[in-house]
């Protein structure tokens, strides 16, 4: 989620808690004769207060299960997901008197920060990512359709190549005017064409780099990734062909932009959503384990 | 510009289904979340069915229990209830002793209050001064070596007289006093100073200075006269016999009153009282008088009896490293050390300063 | 679509042509023509003459026999399921639902409009054809889908006629017009006058009187009914064909809605309470059923009841100012200008993380009406749901008439769709699916499909996707009053 100023409210809030919480804890830290200890009053009580946040924090996962139901925006779900769940932090280590205490504790402890520092580098990922894939990614699709649309990209410059008269949709290029981008989604009959040019170069074209670039690992290796090693080729290949089939080097090139597009938006979402893989397991083992350590410490 | 049937033909490559479809992101991330809880409830499955539940504990225990560390049941014998003292006087009765705070004005703490378990390796006798302090400070202001007040001997008044200084530039025996002279060092403290023992050496005689026999020591001056009047009897019945008159020891005949030897004996045992008792020369030489009699001296034997001293563990100091009597003490009876003496070596970073090292508990 | 199939039939030659009755008007160098645009067609019974939903560009005259005319699409929906089933039930329609708005939309229909010359009930939608009934009319003309299936319930014999001859015979052959009139005024117009609004209680004498006083008058494409501004003093009832219906705003126009045949408009005029507040143009061929004033006036004044009745609605909607849209905006990207009520993602927020998609599916169904993907303008991305535009091109050649406009500018489907696809690829926005077929559209076999589109959730305070966003990035906006920021 972007932090803007939508966001003042809560940060005026968490604020106010975290410095009330920072007194309480000096306070209480220095008269206390042992030190402080999760198991003195205060110390249960700045416990108690961190999970209840944690707990909140976690109920986020619950509440994207019923996306539609009234019981708050998911909106501020989010807003209240981040603001206590970052509060927690501070919470968990003034319950604990910043000691790492048994092997039970340890653990918790450090699954815990990780699970806020997983936090923290997702909801910088939020910052960034968003914006630099739109402004980069014009032709962005849906993504778990971006393999479907490879192959139909592949099609459809197979059935250029070879000449079929088709009517091809989804040619996708992209033009802005100022501040505005889209995509021009052209559909053009491709008439076989009659007159004896040869289509030889664009089929050699065809099987020897856009088959391979159009493959699912192609952009790693392929020269048609990188934009240069892309314009030289196409220049070699519209000097190869008749100055007809010109129009059919330029949607071949189009595909391939998009092509490209298409593996960004790959890797991007998978930078913008992989955090969640860490995120998400080790906080609920985290909620799992505070249970444990809730019971198990009152219990001795 | 864009032509209106654009976003039409974008369409149809979505599939309408395609949230719903198990990508293997969601897929990858519910199996880990699967497999991790599957690990954490492993772990602590197997740990209890192990009977090994020390993960659960806040740290390791202190050194002297990590025999029972894998036993909680020892110490934690209820569950959701903290520790009572009687697990602890399980094993410890004999070492606590008596209560610390006395009757009637409140309760001893708990055990775990100062003794704090699962600390790590820890010394658990060694208590903090903090945990003194919370019923300290308030009551005296003393909160840790620093703020301590003024060593206070007791009794105020030994009700005798004493200098060191004299003593120790005296010129006898070849030179001036050792302090082992007179203090002999018994277990951690000294052996009572006894006059028989230790002044008589030197002091057999000075009481007597002023008259012509020596007197007994510990006597009060009334119960002297006998005495005296006795060295007075024989010392003239050895010396002049052709001076005892049958008739002057008869009573009733060549006059009246008690005969002449007799009156000189009084006299002179009179006198010989006066001499002894007269302000800052013999007997008052040392000991202090009120009206004629003699107070007894109190000397205890401790004179700190507050705190523990040993002067087996300091026995590498000179004495005058802090009975400084050159300096610091006028004439007077003690020489105790001041408590700047000991904040010298006793501070942070030097020796032990905490309240326990001198101040214990538990009395035992 | 399918292809159509192949005709099996026999081309009639002309001297077969001008040996039928109904070709008795027409001049033979204008039949010469069409010669091999007509096929005479036999059926057995039980044989399938044509199929809802099916693309054609024929009609067909039935000759001799009787047919069956029916919808075999289930009459259904997808409904929001707002089903409180104990106290489980009621807890999660709580949730789910605690704000309705109420709805401004009040009619319902009772009768399907088909390509025919009766209507059908929506409970039991079927009814018999009989030699001299036309079907398909539209189909043959305009090309628009199938509206139902027939099927022949004796030994059939009809006239397939190709858009060319059927034009021909509607100019020129009285004896069929004549015919598709008498048709029309015997079975559906009646329905279609009770579909007038003020006409709607009324007693079956008037409405018989009315029906008399119908003249049917033909319209070509473009060709405009009724202006905005003038007095036309006409009720006009559809029978066949789109009219659409815009009223001029500023220097440029709004487009209302477009009406289908069985319903009317005009009525308002015909009681003299006002001027036309709208124009109605022709979208294709049209034929509309008119009555004027002067005949109404003289039909009411043996009915005082009812004109007492019809003068106080007229006042009433004299009174009545209906809001007009507040102007055209700017904002001149084609698409943008059509819509009212805008779903935007803004791209800088979204974490493309399909919330928005999951809760538009879990409150419709199971069944999402956005789908993530479509023009971006700026950084904000405009997914496929309903704009509710300000031309609503897929109401326009519905063959069985279900789309229908409300008042709070959504566009509704009717039960009774037939799947047939003609608004999904009218929209020019791709925001109508069809629901229950496969993958690109494509019809399977299995449960038929139903067109299913955004409905704005005008039932909700905030629609789900809004709701249901965790970043924010989901508004809907309307541009007649806000500005959409363009860096």
């Amino acid at each position: 989620m972007r932090i803007d100023r939508g966001h003042f409210r809560w940060f005026l809030f968490s604020t106010g808690l975290l410095v009330v919480a920072c007194v309480t804890y000096a306070l209480y830290a220095r008269g206390a004769p042992g030190g402080p200890t999760g198991g003195s009053a205060m110390g249960l009580t700045f416990g108690i207060a961190g999970t209840a946040f944690m707990l909140f924090a976690a109920l986020l996962g619950v509440r994207k299960k019923r996306p539609h139901y009234r019981v708050g925006r998911a909106a501020t779900w989010l807003k209240g997901h981040l603001w206590l769940g970052a509060l927690s932090f501070p919470l968990v280590f003034f319950h604990a008197g910043f000691e790492f205490g048994g092997p039970l504790a340890k653990v918790l402890m450090w699954l815990f920060i990780l699970v806020f520092l997983t936090g923290l580098f997702g909801l910088a990922l939020q910052q960034i990512l968003p914006r630099f894939m739109t402004q980069n990614l014009p032709q962005e699709v849906v993504y778990e359709q971006i393999d479907h649309v490879r192959r139909a990209l592949l099609e459809e410059a197979d059935l250029l190549v070879t000449g079929a008269t088709r009517r091809n949709p989804g040619v996708s290029r992209p033009k802005s005017d100022g501040a505005i981008q889209g995509r021009v989604v052209e559909s053009r009959a491709v008439p076989a064409v009659q007159d004896g040019s040869d289509r030889a170069p664009l089929v050699r074209f065809l099987d020897k780099h856009l088959k391979f670039y159009f493959q699912p690992r192609g952009p790693a290796e392929s020269p048609l990734a990188d934009p240069n090693g892309r314009q030289v080729l196409f220049e070699e290949l519209r000097s190869d062909v008749d100055p007809r089939l010109h129009g059919v080097v330029a949607d071949l090139e189009a595909y391939c932009v998009q092509r490209g597009q298409l593996e960004a938006q790959r890797r991007l979402h998978h930078w913008l959503h992989g955090w969640l893989l860490i995120h998400v397991p080790l906080s609920w083992t985290v909620i799992f384990l505070t249970a444990v350590h809730a019971v198990m410490s009152l219990y001795y | 510009m864009l032509e209106p049937k654009t976003a039409r033909d974008l369409v149809p490559r979505v599939d309408m289904t395609y949230f719903r479809r198990w990508h293997w992101l969601r897929v990858a991330r519910f199996v880990t979340t699967m497999l991790l809880l599957g690990v954490a409830a492993f772990w602590v499955i197997g740990t209890s069915a192990l009977r090994n539940k020390t993960i659960y504990a806040n740290g390791p225990v202190s050194s002297g229990h990590s025999f029972i560390e894998e036993r909680c049941g020892s110490c934690h014998t209820e569950g959701f209830r903290k520790i009572y003292d009687a697990s602890c006087l399980q094993c410890h009765a004999a070492a606590v002793g008596l209560p610390h705070v006395p009757a009637g004005r409140g309760r001893d703490p708990a055990c775990g209050k100062c003794h704090a378990e699962h600390r790590g390796n820890t010394l658990l006798s060694a208590v903090e001064d903090k945990h003194c302090n919370t019923c300290h400070d308030a009551h005296s202001d003393i909160t840790s070596l620093e703020t301590h007040i003024w060593f206070r001997p007791q009794p105020r008044d030994q009700h005798l007289r004493f200098n060191h200084l004299k003593h120790l530039d005296l010129d006898l025996v070849g030179g001036p006093l050792e302090c082992d002279a007179c203090h002999v060092v018994v277990g951690r403290n000294f052996a009572p100073v006894r006059f028989a023992e230790h002044c008589v050496r030197c002091h057999r005689e000075t009481v007597s200075a002023d008259i012509d026999i020596v007197v007994p020591h510990g006597f009060q001056i009334g119960e002297l006269r006998d005495w005296i009047a006795a060295v007075y009897v024989r010392e003239w019945l050895g010396k002049r016999p052709e001076e005892i008159s049958p008739a002057a020891t008869v009573p009733g005949r060549g006059g009246s009153g008690p005969p002449d030897w007799a009156l000189a004996i009084a006299e002179r045992t009179r006198s010989a009282q006066a001499a002894l008792f007269q302000p800052g020369r013999g007997c008052l030489l040392c000991h202090v008088a009120e009206g004629q009699k003699i107070l007894t001296p109190e000397i205890p034997d401790r004179w700190l009896p507050r705190a523990r001293f040993d002067h087996q563990t300091h026995r590498f100091q000179s004495c005058d490293r802090c009975h400084d009597l050159r300096e610091a003490m006028s004439a007077d009876l003690l020489a105790l050390p001041r408590v700047e003496t000991c904040r010298a070596c006793h501070n942070r970073g030097g020796a032990r300063a905490k309240c326990v090292t001198c101040h214990p508990f538990h009395p035992n | 679509m399918d292809s159509p199939a192949q005709p099996v039939g026999d081309a009639l030659g002309l001297e077969e042509m001008q040996a039928l009755p109904v070709f008795g008007d027409c001049p033979p160098e204008l039949l010469d023509d069409h010669v091999g645009a007509v096929l005479r067609r036999t059926f057995r019974p039980g044989e399938i003459v044509c199929r809802e939903g099916e693309s054609g560009s024929t009609a067909f005259l039935l000759l001799e026999g009787e047919a069956e005319i029916y919808l075999t699409s289930p009459v259904a929906h997808l409904e929001n399921v707002y089903n409180p089933r104990g106290l489980l039930g009621a807890i999660t329609t709580f949730l789910q639902a605690p704000v309705r708005r109420t709805s401004t939309d009040a009619s319902a229909r009772r009768r399907i409009p088909i390509d025919a010359p009766a209507e059908l009930s929506q409970d039991s939608p079927t009814t018999t054809l009989r030699a001299g009934d036309l079907f398909g009319e539209m189909t043959g003309l305009s090309g628009y889908p199938r509206s139902a299936t027939v099927r022949a319930q004796t030994d059939v014999e009809a006239l397939e006629l190709r858009r060319g001859v059927l034009d021909l015979l509607k100019r020129r052959s009285r004896a069929f017009q004549a015919q598709i009139e008498r048709n029309y005024k015997a079975r559906a117009l009646a329905s279609h006058l009770r579909g007038v609004p003020i006409f709607l209680g009324l007693s079956d004498a008037f409405i018989d009187g009315l029906r008399e006083r119908v003249e049917l008058v033909r319209y070509e494409p473009g060709q405009v009914i009724c202006t905005q501004g003038e007095d036309t003093a006409k009720l006009y009832v559809i029978r066949i064909g789109f009219v659409k219906v815009n009223r001029a705003h500023g220097d440029g126009e709004v487009i209302l809605r477009y009406l289908h045949r069985g319903e009317s408009f005009g009525e308002m005029g015909l009681l003299g309470a006002g001027r036309c507040r709208t124009t109605c143009t022709a979208l294709d061929h049209v034929e509309v059923g008119e009555v004027r004033r002067e005949d109404f006036d003289r039909l009411i004044d043996a009915f005082p009841a009812i004109r007492a009745e019809l003068e106080g609605m007229a006042r009433e909607h004299t009174e009545r100012t209906a809001p007009v849209g507040s102007g055209m905006d700017e904002f001149l990207v084609q698409g943008l200008m059509d819509a009212q009520d805008l779903l935007l993602i803004d791209l800088d927020r979204c974490t493309r993380c399909d919330e928005c998609v999951r809760a538009c599916a879990a409150s419709h169904e199971g069944v999402t009406r956005l789908i993530r993907d479509g023009l971006r303008y700026d950084r904000y991305l405009m997914p496929t749901s309903c704009r509710a535009c300000h031309d609503p091109l897929c109401m326009i050649g519905c063959p069985v008439g279900a789309l229908r406009r409300t008042d709070s500018l959504e566009v509704l489907i009717e039960d009774w769709c037939i799947g047939c696809g003609l608004c999904v690829a009218n929209c020019p926005y791709g925001h109508l699916n069809l629901h229950g077929s496969g993958e690109d559209g494509r019809a399977v076999a299995g449960p038929p499909p139903k067109a299913i589109r955004c409905d704005l959730c005008a039932e909700l305070k905030e629609s789900p996707c809004a709701y249901a966003c965790p970043h924010e990035a989901v508004l809907r906006v309307d541009l007649r009053t806000v500005a959409v920021g363009v860096r």
